[in-house]
Order: C-alpha cells, then structure tokens, then sequence
C-alpha cells in the first residue's frame, strides 16, 4: 500500500514536472520566434520604463551582460557595500569611467546611501552604482528603489542574468495588459516585476510583499525573463537535500525487497533529469553546465507556487 | 502489482526516449545553419539588380517556402527605400501569399501571428479582407495586431479608415507596430489629419508620429491637443510627447492639466523630465514646493553634478 501511494507521489511530480517544462520550451520558442516580429518596435513602447536592481555581483561582467538589453528606458542599478566590496568598486569605477554624483536627499523609502555614481561615457548611461549598506537582499532593492527613475522595478541577484529581449518583452506585456499592474509575474521564469508607485506604497520590498497586494493586480505573464548563470553557490537548497536524501535512501531499502517498484522510482528520476535537459538546451543558455541543468530541475521540480516573494 | 509498476515504467522509459530526441534535436537544430540564409543572399543579390529577375527562386516543400518567406521578412524589414516589386515574380512563381494563408488556418498562437506578420512582407497579396478578418478579432494580441498589420500592408491607401473602424483602443505595443510600416515606408500617412481626428486611436498614432520624426513644428497642435482634449490619456500622452522633443513646458494650458493629474502620475512626469534633461528651471513652475525638491535632486544627480567631497 505504501508503495503505490509513493509511486502515486511520484506519478504526480512527474506529471508537474513535465507540464512545467513542456509550459518553459513553448514560451521560450514562442518568444524566440515573436522577437523578430518585434524588432525595431521596442524604442516606442509608450513611456514605460523599468529599473533593475541588482545586488551581490561578483564582477564587472554581470554589469555588461545585464547593460546588453536594447530597450531604451531601462536603467541598471548596482548596489554595493564598498566596506566589504572596496575592489570591486574600484574596479567597476575604472571600467565603466564612473563620477560620483550627488546623492537624491529626498526619497520615499528611508535608505542609506554613502555614495552615488554615475558614467561620464554616454554608452554607459544607463548604468548607476550605489554604494551602501545592506545586511539583507530586500534592503539593497529598497536602495535601489529609492534611486530608480522608471516606474516598474526588476529586483535581480548576482546569480541571474537576463533573457535577449526581456525588457522589451516586459514592456511590451505591461503596455498590452487590459489592467493596471502591479506585480507582473513570470511563469516560465523566476521573476517578478513590481510596480514602483505600489513599493513604495507599502513600505518597500520584503518577503511577504506578494501577499500583500491584491491578487487581481498581480499579473502572469508567459515571457522568460531571466535565468540563473553557471557559477551559482548553493546547488542545493536544504529541502532539495532531504528530498534527495530520501528518495536514495528509499530506492536502497526498496530495491532488496521490490524490485520492479525501485526501479520505477529510478526511471522517473532519470526522466525529470532528461526533462531538464531538454530545457536547458532549448533555453540555448550559452555553455549550459550540469550545474545549470540541476537549477532548472529544481525550478520545474517546485509544483507550489510562490507564497512569497523569494529570489534564490 | 507488477503490471502497474511495468507499465510504469514503459510511460516513464518512452517519455524519456522522447526527451532524449527532444533534446538532441534541438542541439542539432542549433548547431545548423538556418534554411533561409541561402534565400538571403539570392534575394539581396536580385535587389541589388545583380541578377535578372525570374524564377530561379523556387521552394518546393513547406519547410523551404516558410525559409523563403522569412528571408523575403528579414531583407525587406531590414531595408528601407529598396524597390520589393523584383520579388512579386518569387512569390508568385512559389505562391507563397496563397502556402501562408493556408499554413496560417492550421497553426495557433505565436506560430499564427508570426506567419501573419510573414505575410505582411510579401510584396504581393492575392487574398481578400474576409479571409483575414477572422484573425481581427483574436483574443490573442500577437494574431490580433499581426492582423491588423496585413490589413495595412495589403491595402495601405484604407489605412486611416481601417485604424478609425478598430472597436478597441490601439495600445502602446500596437502603435509601435504600426509605426514599424511607416518608417519601411508601406504606410503614407499625414501627421496633421491624424492630431486633428476625434478618433482616440488616431491621434495616438498622431502623437507617436510626431514623437518618433521629432516634428517640432507640430508643437501648436499639441499645445492645442493638451487644452482641448477630454480624454486623460491622450493629453498625458502629448505632454510627454512634447517633452520627448525637448520643447518649452511652462505654457499656462500645461499647467492647469497637470493639476488633474494624481500625485503619482506627477512623480512619474517629474522623473520622465529628469531622464528627459530638462534643467530645473525649466520644470520648476511645473510642480509644487516638494515635488520642486525631488525635481531639483533628481535632476542635480542626472546632470552628474560632483558631490562636494568627491573622492575621484
């Protein structure tokens, strides 16, 4: 009895799974093929912008990949705790020709800025480092919000990179939803974008901001926008652990004494590792290591929806 | 009970085997030179007048006619001014309009607006209004403005009657699209008629005419539109237009609109005239005691005016 109600568990997972990977191929070739359509349009998107703010970057050339995008309102903000980071300011202040600026004294959310930087080089304008303070991820992005220009903000670690075209399509399924917007939530990535005006409203980021806002203003979108890059730090989160842990301890004990139900547990492994496979090479991610192929597992394994507002 | 397990496992084992050719067809897929490449460079060759025109172009299986099609997309969307009428004879000799149309039934979703928009291109269209119409009223975006865009293209003299009869207003995203044609050039509109139509979508088009040319003379038509219009949007639309041409703001009429405005809607105005470049000076009558604050540092941090105890 056990054994089929495990079987069923798996069944389920499985089933999850798949459907999630078969909903990320589909949106990524759709993408793919609607950015040709769409080229050449994204310069006169309306008057909507977005800022992203980025902490924990490790070097100069996450800031490159991420100034890449070709959408033309759209700003990088990088923050930087130079107390402890004092290096690598230095040596983004040298690449991107960098001027200390004078520091916004007034803004909405209550921050520390020691410093503000921007580029002397017209190329680099879109760029902006923070030098601050932060003991958590959401008080960099309040950092940042209190510095941002545009209307709509994109909280990002140093652990994501961004889609070709992600902004423009952001901007393009802000512009053509029938309602006002708050959150607008990626399905075939872990993304979410927020409506800078409701932020601030509600005192700045923080892990339970999702719940607090009203749910017919959060927004799904099927556009991807942003995956994890090569050299991440945590292959595994504590609950992927146990689960990995289980399941090799649960095939061990059933295989000496079921065979046929340990080997399906073994095959249906073996098929979610060929399903993330399958995504990560249709995601054309660059030189897509083993090590990414194991985060899009664990992002198409996770069959519960974001409660809260968490970016691994 | 091993029946269940065995059947299983023979799902489990043929969805892996499915995955498996998944994957390793989308490495070869990307790996390969795209089909259309060769029908690039024959086309490119036929518009540069380097060979007579006949039908030495000939695609014979639907995978090489969609190759053809997409080679005709990507020159002619990538030109301006080059004479397309060379190309009537290829897509005549394939039949490609007529291939398209059919192929356009059976597809859905991004494939359907992405063959739509393919179509657009072709320099020749034997189809009628009916047969597109049904695509007109997609709840889908894409298929709708793709839609739209054949519309235009295939008869481009009805342009401003087809835009005044849409039953829904053209977003952001929509116009952009539209605007794509003007600058290839398929599209002869006025801006003047546009600004001086009731027609909500056409005085958006108007206005992102005007923004997109950078027609400073139409200045009098958008102080007019800003002291006459009812309708919120559109005034909001042509402040910013004004603003995108960089000219004056500190007309009277400006002020009483913006005074309708919400508090949030005048940050985000402020904030667009910072990125804009306007000086303070030129904003400060705009505003009120504290958004005149917020403007100043804003614009002062924008002008990349040195802090006093700069450290570089």
């Amino acid at each position: 009895m056990i054994t089929y109600i495990i079987l069923i568990l798996f069944a389920t997972l499985a089933i999850s799974t798949l459907v999630r990977a078969w909903h990320r191929v589909k949106a990524l070739k759709d993408y793919s093929l609607l950015a040709r359509d769409r080229a050449g349009c994204s310069q006169t998107l309306g008057f909507i912008g977005c800022s992203a703010i980025c902490y924990g970057i490790d070097e100069e050339r996450q800031i490159s990949e991420l100034l890449q995008q070709e959408y033309e309102r759209y700003e990088v903000i990088i923050i930087l705790n130079a107390s402890q980071e004092a290096d690598l300011l230095k040596k983004i202040i040298t690449r991107y020709r960098l001027i200390q600026v004078n520091t916004p004294t007034r803004s909405e959310l209550p921050c520390e800025v020691r410093h503000l930087y921007r580029s002397r080089q017209r190329s680099f304008r879109r760029l902006i480092v923070v030098d601050a303070p932060y003991s958590s991820q959401y008080e960099a992005w309040n950092v940042g919000i209190a510095i941002s220009s545009y209307e709509y903000i994109l909280p990002l670690s140093g652990n994501a990179a961004l889609y070709p075209k992600a902004i423009e399509n952001i901007a393009i399924a802000l512009c053509t939803a029938p309602q006002p917007i708050d959150v607008l939530r990626s399905t075939s990535s872990p993304a979410m974008l927020f409506n800078r005006n409701a932020i601030v409203a509600l005192g700045g980021l923080a892990s339970d901001v999702v719940r607090r806002i009203d749910s017919s203003s959060i927004v799904p979108t099927r556009a991807p926008i942003l995956y994890h890059i090569r050299h991440t730090q945590k292959l595994f989160s504590p609950s992927m652990a146990i689960i990995t842990l289980l399941v090799t301890l649960l095939i061990v004990k059933s295989a000496t004494e079921n065979l046929p139900f340990a080997a399906s547990i073994i095959l249906t492994v073996i098929m979610l590792w060929a399903a993330a496979r399958w995504v990560a090479h249709s995601a054309k991610s660059g030189n897509c290591s083993k090590r990414d192929i194991f985060y899009h597992f664990r992002e198409i394994v996770n069959i519960f929806p974001p409660r809260k507002f968490m970016f691994w | 009970m091993n029946i269940i397990f065995f059947t299983y496992a023979l799902i489990t084992t043929s969805i892996t085997f499915g995955l498996i050719v998944a994957t390793l067809f989308a490495q070869r897929t990307a790996r390969a030179e795209p089909p259309c490449n060769g029908y690039i460079k024959q086309i490119a060759m036929i518009l540069s007048q380097q060979t007579s025109v006949n039908c030495r172009i000939r695609a014979r299986s639907a995978r090489n006619r969609i190759a053809l099609a997409e080679a005709i997309h990507t020159v002619v969307s990538h030109t301006y001014g080059s004479d397309t009428e060379p190309l009537r004879d290829v897509v005549e000799c394939n039949n490609l309009d007529r291939f398209l149309l059919r192929r356009i039934r059976l597809t859905r979703g991004a494939q359907r607006a992405h063959l739509l928009m393919l179509m657009s291109t072709l320099p020749l269209h034997r189809i009628s209004m009916q047969q597109i119409s049904r695509y007109s009223h997609s709840t889908d975006v894409d298929i709708r403005i793709s839609a739209l865009i054949l519309k235009l293209a295939a008869n481009p003299t009805q342009a401003i009657r087809t835009i005044e009869g849409l039953e829904y207003a053209l977003s952001p995203f929509d116009i952009a699209r539209i605007m794509a044609l003007l600058r290839r050039g398929v599209l002869h509109i006025a801006y003047e008629p546009l600004l001086t139509s009731n027609n909500r979508n056409l005085r958006m088009l108007g206005l992102a005419i005007v923004r997109t040319f950078g027609i400073e003379i139409a200045e009098k038509r958008l102080h007019h539109i800003i002291a006459s219009e009812k309708r919120q949007a559109i005034v909001c639309e042509a402040i910013y237009t004004l603003a995108s041409l960089g000219r004056p703001l500190h007309h009277m009429g400006i002020r009483q609109r913006m005074e309708d405005m919400s508090p949030n809607e005048r940050h985000r105005l402020c904030r667009h005239l910072s990125v804009e470049g306007y000086s303070l000076h030129a904003v400060k009558n705009l505003f009120t005691e504290n958004e005149s604050l917020y403007a100043e540092t804003l614009i002062n941090s924008y002008k990349r005016a040195l802090a006093h105890n700069t450290t570089r």
